[in-house]
């Protein structure tokens, strides 16, 4: 065991349920393999996987213990922003290999790192702001939705195609914004 | 539960004024007021009186929305004096969760952790002798997915009493105990100052309990000892080989006899009162 680690960190990675995330990395792997199989790079799988992998972050917030946990001097907002720590490198990791898999496919993917973050972003951000109850199934549908949203309408009406493809079109704003909601979500 | 009598406090360890808390339109609770000080305290009610929601605002989950409430001297309403409140109190939840990967040393020792707790070496004896204190001795590293039902339950206690805090509260602690579990739990030694626990089972408040509230409706209907509870329907119980129709409440006992409450006809065999009577002739008092 290392004696440099916090007391929590092994513990809340253990708390952790990290079978989304691991799922989606399977996905994502058989992606990457039915592609180099047929020797081509599919269309606008990426945006799926972002999303994916976005709400497989999130749902790493789910706690099964929060009842016993919820009158603990460390707050609930405290081990949530504990549990992030361990969740957005581990996501982050898993979108760069999806990535460097994906360029080995098809040198045209490049490295959108910043709608993937931006969706995580906007996942926790609904997550603190949505009554405790459904807060982690808000926070997982976001990315899920808006990606679905930006694909189904984007192009149909002029008018609302900048904010569908905010995520796309201006990530870091969309996280810079994403990530104020989530800490005045949290403190309130 | 046996508490320690060593240190003495001045000031009542919980102090509610017109507590209020409504769900929608409905109150749960109704403008509860209470002073607890050391000792153990039941709080009794029937299902939906507002026990868990009372307990929940005591414990600092749950904000008011009307009244005044103090822990240990403090407010919790202010996010710091919350956190300090949270420092000497143990919770135990009507439906606690836990980590089923968790063996109950691991989530014991990291209830410590939460509670702020830097020294490892402590929080292992630590963990080990509250684990022990709730008969888990056996079981502290197998995984609590493989624990019986009762068995977790003992593990939340455990939780709740980790570094043994001033303030203990328990929602229906016995919860899926055996009988030998129950007896085990009546001589748990705690050295918190104060328990405020909420049961259905009214022999443990006998058993257990210094003073004993009983909620109806959202509301405190009775504060007082286990004996005074008793003895309200002093004089108002009797028994008898068969049914008697002008008793509010009758039923049949282990040895066959019906014991009744209310106002005993003449000649009638009025027998000492006990816990259960005074609970019920109160219940029976509230529902008409
Ligand atoms: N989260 C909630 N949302 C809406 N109503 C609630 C909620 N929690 C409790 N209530 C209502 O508040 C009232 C009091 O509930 P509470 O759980 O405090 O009762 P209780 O005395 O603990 O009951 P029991 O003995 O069954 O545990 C009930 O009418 C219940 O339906
Ligand atoms: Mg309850």
């Amino acid at each position: 065991m290392s004696t440099t680690a916090p007391a929590w960190v092994a513990p809340t990675a253990r708390a952790v349920p990290w079978q989304p995330l691991a799922g989606v990395a399977v996905c994502l792997l058989g992606v990457v393999v039915l592609a180099a199989v047929r020797g081509r790079w599919p269309v606008g799988v990426l945006d799926v996987a972002a999303a994916g992998t976005a709400a497989a972050v999130v749902a790493g917030l789910r706690d099964p213990a929060a009842n016993l946990l919820s009158a603990m001097p460390t707050s609930a907002a405290r081990r949530q922003a504990r549990r992030l720590m361990l969740l957005v490198p581990a996501g982050l990791g898993l979108w760069l290999a999806y990535l460097a898999a994906a360029n080995l496919v098809s040198r045209g993917v490049g490295w959108p790192l910043g709608p993937a973050v931006a969706l995580v972003a906007t996942g926790c951000a609904v997550a603190a702001w949505t009554p405790e109850r459904f807060a982690v199934e808000a926070g997982v549908a976001a990315p899920l939705g808006w990606m679905a949203l930006a694909r189904a309408w984007s192009g149909l009406h002029d008018s609302v195609t900048p904010v569908l493809t905010a995520y796309q079109s201006h990530p870091w704003v969309v996280t810079a914004v994403a990530s104020a909601a989530l800490l005045m979500g949290r403190s309130r | 539960m046996t508490t320690n009598t060593s240190t003495t406090t001045t000031t009542a360890t919980i102090e509610a004024d017109g507590l209020v808390k409504r769900y929608g339109s409905t109150p749960a609770v109704d403008g509860v007021t209470l002073s607890a000080g050391r000792g153990i305290i039941g709080l009794l009610g029937p299902n939906g009186a507002g026990k868990t929601t009372l307990l929940r605002m005591v414990a600092t989950v749950l904000a008011p929305d009307a009244g005044r409430l103090r822990m240990l001297g403090l407010d919790p309403a202010d996010p710091a004096q919350r956190t300090d409140i949270r420092r000497q109190l143990g919770y135990l939840p009507q439906s606690p969760g836990l980590y089923p990967g968790f063996t109950p040393f691991d989530l014991v020792d990291y209830v410590a952790v939460l509670k702020e707790h830097t020294d490892r070496d402590w929080r292992h004896e630590e963990s080990r002798r509250v684990l022990e204190s709730v008969g888990l001795a056996d079981v502290m590293h197998r995984k609590i997915r493989k624990l019986s039902g009762g068995m977790k339950q003992r593990v939340a206690l455990a939780a709740a009493m980790v570094g043994s805090p001033q303030l203990l509260v328990l929602d229906e602690p016995a919860n899926g105990l055996d009988p030998d579990q129950r007896l085990r739990l009546r001589s748990l030694k705690t050295e918190s100052s104060t328990v405020l626990m909420s049961t259905h089972n009214i022999s443990e408040v006998g058993a257990l309990c210094q003073s004993v509230y009983v909620m109806f409706d959202g509301r405190i209907r009775f504060a007082g000892t286990p004996a005074e509870l008793a003895g309200l329907a002093a004089g108002q119980v009797w028994e008898d080989a068969s049914q008697d129709p002008r008793a509010i409440r009758s039923w049949i006992t282990a040895t066959g006899a019906y014991r009744h409450l209310g106002e005993p006809p003449s000649g009638a065999q009025v027998v000492d009162p006990t816990l259960d009577d005074g609970y019920l002739l109160l219940a029976r008092r509230e529902q008409s």
